[in-house]
C-alpha cells in the first residue's frame, strides 16, 4: 500500500512542478525593483528582464530572508550580485543570513574598516563564500544584461581599509538604468555627499529616487532633489521608528515639488515594475 | 505511582506547609509499619495500601517543594538596577529569532562591585543577532537582572507546546520556571572568556565539562544540518521542515504559526510522544519492505534514540522518545491494554525528575492524554467507525486523530481558550504527508552536506510537501 501511495505522491509532485514552472516561465520581460519592508533599514531587490538578481543591502535583521523567498522562485538559490552600500547594522545585518542561505556570485562593497560584530560575521562568511568582491568608485559600472546596468556615482575614491568616523557618507550611490528608465539608489548619504555630487556635476538625474537615510533631516537637500528631479520617490523605514523618520521637512520638500513618495512603513514591500518603452508601475503589498 | 503524581499535583497547586506534610508522613509511616507488623488480623490489605498511598503522596509533595529550593541567588538582584557581571557557560542551544537571539546562561559566578558569589543557576539572555554564540561557550555578561513578567499582550515566545496566540494572559513566569529560569537580562554586554577568567574554574565540574564537550558536537551537527536545509529550501518551507524534523519553531513566520494554532496542527511542529509514535509506525512500515518486523522495530527504536540525541536530548524530547518507544513496543506486541502500567510508570518517573512538568508543561500533558486516547479510545472508535472507507491509511489516521483530539480537548480548552472545529479535517489531511516530508527533508539535508546538487533535487520534493501542508493550514485557518 505504501508503494501505491508513493506513486500517487510522485505523480502529484511532477504535475505540480510542471504547473508551477509553466506559470513562472510565461513571465514577461520586465525589470522588477522591490523595496522590501524590513523595518527600520534598507533592502532593495532587483530582478532584470533576463532574471539577473541583485540585492542592495539586507536590512537590520533576518526579515529579508522571508521577503526574498516571496520575491524569488522557490528553486532559485542563487543571487548574482549583492551590494552593501555601507557597513551599518540596518544595512548589513540581514546580508549575513543571505550569505549563509544563498549562493552569492559577486559582492560590491566599499571595504571600509569596521569592527562591529556584524562586520566580523560578514567577513568570515564572505571568505568562505568565495564570491568575487569588488570595491567600486565613481565611474565604475556593472552590466547586468543588454538593457540593464548599474553606474557607480559615489564614493569618489577607493576606500578599502579606510577608517572612518561616520560610515553614512561612504555609502555607495548607484544609478540603475534599464533602457530609458533610471533609479537612483543612495544608501545613507547625508548633505555633504549630496552637495558634492551636485557640485561635481555628476549626472544624478533619475526617474525614481530612493530617499537617502530613511528620510532623515540630515539628507535630501533641496539642491539634491532639484538635480535628481525624480517622478516619484521611495522611503525605506520602520513603523513608529524611534528616529522620527521620515522628517516633516523632507516630506514638505517632496510635496512642494509634486514628487509622489511611497513609504515601506505604510505600504509594506513596494514593487516598481518597468518595461522598455512603457511607464513604470508601482505596486504594493498592502 | 498515581498517588505520587497526585502528591506533586497537590504540591504544585496548594501551598502545603512542610510541617503538615511531615506530620502526615509520620502518621502514614507509622500506620503502615503498625499494620504491617500485626499481620493480617486488623489490617485489611486496602487499609495498608491506602496508608502507603498517603506516604507516597507526601513524598510527592516534598519532591515538588524540594525542586523549588534550588540555588536562587540571582533573583535577589532582579529589578534592583544593580549592574552585575555574570560568568558561566551557554547551557542550551542559542535560539535565533528574526531580530534577536536568546541564550540560556548557566551562571557560575556573580560579580557585584565589592564581592563575588558562587552559584549554579540559570538566566535567560536576550541579545543582538551578532556576535553568534554556541552551546558551551564560556561568556561573561554585564547588565541588569529582571524578573520575568506575565504577558498581558500576545506573547513573543513559544509556549511549551503551542503558542496561546488567542489568549492574552500568558503565564511566562511559570513557563520559564519549569526550566528553572527566574531571571532575565536584556541586551547585556557579552564577552567571550576563558576558563582562567573564572575565580574558581573548578566550579564547573568534570561531569559538566564532559556534558558540554559531548553536546557541543551534537549541536554542531544539528546546526550544520539545519543550515543545509536552509540553503536548499526556500522559506517558510525550510523553517517548517526544520520544525517537523528538529522541533525548532523559532523561524516560522508568526502568521503561519497562528494558522497552525488555529487549525490545531501545531503538534506536528512540536516533538511529542504523539508524533514520535505516529512517525515510528510509518517508519516501521516503510522498513518492512526491506526486513523482518523484529529487525525493523529495532531499527526504528535506534532511529528514535539517534534523533533524540540529535535534537539535543532536551527533557521534553527525551520524554517524547520514551513515550514513543513504549507505544511502539505495545504496538509490536499487540497488547495496547497492558501498557497502562508502563505509561503511568514512565509518567511518574518523568515527574520525579522534574515535578514542574505536571502542571506547567502543556506538551507533557497533551502527550500523555493523546497517548491514552490512542490506547483506550482508538479501539472503541475502530469498532464504531468500520463504515469509513479504508483509503491510504485514511481511516487509521482519522481514528488516531479523533481519539487523540477527544482526549486532549479539555487541556486545549483550558490552556488556549479555543478549540477549532477544523482541526480534525486539517489533521487528517496533513498527517499522512508529515512522515514523507520528514523522509525527504532528512535526505535532502544530509545530501546537501555531502553533494549539494542532489540535496537540491530532493529538496524540491520536501519543499512541495511542505507547501502542501502550508496550503492546507492556510485554507483551513482562513475558513475560521
Amino acid at each position: 500500500m505504501t508503494s501505491k501511495k508513493q506513486i500517487i505522491v510522485f505523480a502529484a509532485l511532477i504535475l505540480f512542478l510542471v504547473l508551477a514552472s509553466s506559470a513562472v516561465l510565461k513571465d514577461d520581460k520586465e525589470l522588477k525593483v522591490y523595496f522590501f519592508d524590513v523595518g527600520q533599514g534598507d533592502s532593495i531587490f532587483i530582478q532584470t528582464e533576463n532574471k539577473k538578481q541583485v540585492l542592495v543591502d539586507g536590512g537590520p535583521d533576518n526579515k529579508v530572508i522571508q521577503r526574498l523567498s516571496e520575491a524569488m522562485p522557490f528553486w532559485d538559490r542563487t543571487i548574482d550580485l549583492v551590494i552593501l552600500t555601507h557597513p551599518e547594522k540596518d544595512h548589513i545585518a540581514g546580508l549575513i543570513e543571505v550569505l549563509k542561505r544563498y549562493k552569492v556570485r559577486g559582492i560590491i562593497e566599499t571595504g571600509i574598516d569596521c569592527e562591529k560584530p556584524e562586520c566580523r560575521a560578514w567577513k568570515d562568511l564572505k571568505d568562505k563564500e568565495g564570491a568575487a568582491v569588488i570595491s567600486p568608485k565613481l565611474g565604475d559600472s556593472a552590466v547586468l544584461d543588454e538593457n540593464t546596468k548599474i553606474l557607480i556615482l559615489s564614493p569618489f575614491d577607493d576606500l578599502v581599509g579606510k577608517k572612518v568616523s561616520k560610515a553614512n557618507n561612504t555609502s555607495i550611490v548607484a544609478k540603475l538604468i534599464y533602457g530609458g528608465h533610471s533609479i537612483l539608489l543612495t544608501g545613507d548619504i547625508e548633505k555633504q555627499i549630496e552637495e558634492k555630487l551636485v557640485l561635481a556635476g555628476i549626472d544624478i538625474n533619475s526617474d525614481y529616487l530612493k530617499i537617502p537615510h530613511h528620510g532623515s533631516k540630515t539628507s535630501t537637500t533641496e539642491e539634491f532633489l532639484d538635480e535628481a528631479s525624480p517622478l516619484s520617490a521611495f522611503i525605506s523605514l520602520g513603523r513608529n521608528n524611534s528616529y522620527g523618520h521620515p522628517h516633516e521637512e523632507i516630506k514638505s520638500r517632496l510635496e512642494k515639488r509634486d514628487i509622489k513618495y511611497y513609504r515601506t512603513d505604510e505600504l509594506g514591500t513596494i514593487l516598481l515594475n518597468c518595461r522598455l518603452n512603457e511607464p513604470c508601475q508601482v505596486k504594493n503589498e498592502k | 505511582m498515581l498517588a505520587f503524581v497526585a502528591g506533586v499535583g497537590g504540591g504544585s497547586f496548594f501551598d502545603i506547609s512542610q510541617k503538615m506534610v511531615l506530620i502526615i508522613a509520620i502518621i502514614a509511616v507509622s500506620l503502615a509499619a503498625v499494620f504491617y507488623r500485626r499481620g493480617s488480623k486488623i489490617l485489611s490489605f486496602p487499609v495498608a495500601f491506602s496508608a502507603f498511598l498517603v506516604l507516597v503522596f507526601t513524598v510527592g509533595v516534598l519532591r515538588f517543594d524540594a525542586s523549588e529550593f534550588l540555588a536562587k541567588v540571582l533573583t535577589n538582584f532582579n529589578d534592583t538596577r544593580i549592574n552585575v557581571r555574570l560568568l558561566g557557560y551557554i547551557n542550551d542551544e542559542p535560539q535565533k529569532l528574526t531580530d534577536k537571539q536568546r541564550l540560556v546562561l548557566r551562571v557560575k559566578e556573580i560579580e557585584v562591585p565589592g564581592y563575588a558569589v558562587f552559584t549554579d543557576e540559570k538566566v535567560l539572555l536576550t541579545a543582538n543577532l551578532y556576535p553568534e554564540f554556541e552551546y558551551g561557550d564560556l561568556i561573561s555578561v554585564e547588565g541588569k537582572l529582571q524578573g520575568p513578567k506575565n504577558f498581558t499582550a500576545i506573547p513573543q515566545r513559544a509556549a511549551g507546546f503551542a503558542e496561546p496566540s488567542t489568549r492574552n494572559d500568558f503565564d511566562y513566569v511559570n513557563y520559564l520556571a519549569k526550566d528553572d529560569i527566574f531571571s532575565l537580562v536584556y541586551f547585556p554586554k557579552i564577552e567571550g572568556i576563558k576558563r582562567n577568567d573564572f575565580l574558581r574554574p573548578k566550579e564547573i565540574s568534570i561531569f559538566e565539562n564532559f556534558k558540554i564537550s559531548l553536546f557541543k558536537n551534537v549541536f554542531k551537527a544539528k546546526r550544520a544540518f539545519k543550515e543545509s536545509i536552509e540553503r536548499i529550501i526556500a522559506e517558510p518551507n525550510a523553517a517548517l521542515i526544520n520544525g517537523i524534523l528538529l522541533g525548532s519553531r523559532e523561524n516560522i513566520p508568526q502568521n503561519l504559526k497562528e494558522a497552525f494554532n488555529k487549525t490545531g496542527t501545531t503538534h506536528i511542529l512540536a516533538i511529542s510522544g504523539y508524533n514520535i509514535t505516529i512517525l515510528g509506525l510509518y517508519i516501521t512500515s516503510l522498513l518492512l519492505f526491506f526486513m523482518r518486523r523484529q529487525i525493523a522495530f529495532w531499527f526504528t527504536v535506534s532511529g528514535i534514540i539517534l534523533f533524540t540525541i540529535l535534537t539535543g536530548a532536551s527533557a521534553s524530547v527525551v520524554r517524547a522518545a520514551i513515550m514513543g518507544i513504549l507505544i511502539l513496543l505495545a504496538y509490536r506486541e499487540g497488547r495496547f491494554y497492558d501498557m497502562t502500567n508502563s505509561i503511568v510508570f514512565a509518567g511518574s518517573a518523568m515527574i520525579a525528575l522534574n515535578p514542574r512538568i505536571l502542571r506547567f508543561d502543556v506538551g507533557f500533558q497533551l502527550s500523555f492524554l493523546a497517548t491514552l486516547g490512542l490506547i483506550y479510545l482508538a479501539p472503541i472508535l475502530r469498532d464504531k467507525l468500520k463504515k469509513i472507507p479504508e483509503f491510504f491509511n485514511f481511516r487509521e489516521n482519522f481514528i488516531a486523530t479523533l481519539s487523540a483530539q477527544i482526549m486532549v480537548l479539555p487541556i486545549i480548552l483550558y490552556n488556549f481558550g479555543s478549540f477549532s472545529l477544523v482541526s480534525l479535517p486539517a489533521n487528517v489531511l496533513i498527517l499522512p504527508a508529515v512522515p514523507i516530508t520528514m523522509f525527504f527533508g532528512f535526505l535532502s539535508g544530509i545530501s546537501g552536506l555531502i553533494w549539494p546538487p542532489l540535496g537540491e533535487i530532493l529538496g524540491l520534493a520536501a519543499w512541495l510537501l511542505a507547501e502542501y501542508e502550508i496550503l492546507v493550514v492556510k485554507i483551513f485557518s482562513s475558513i475560521l
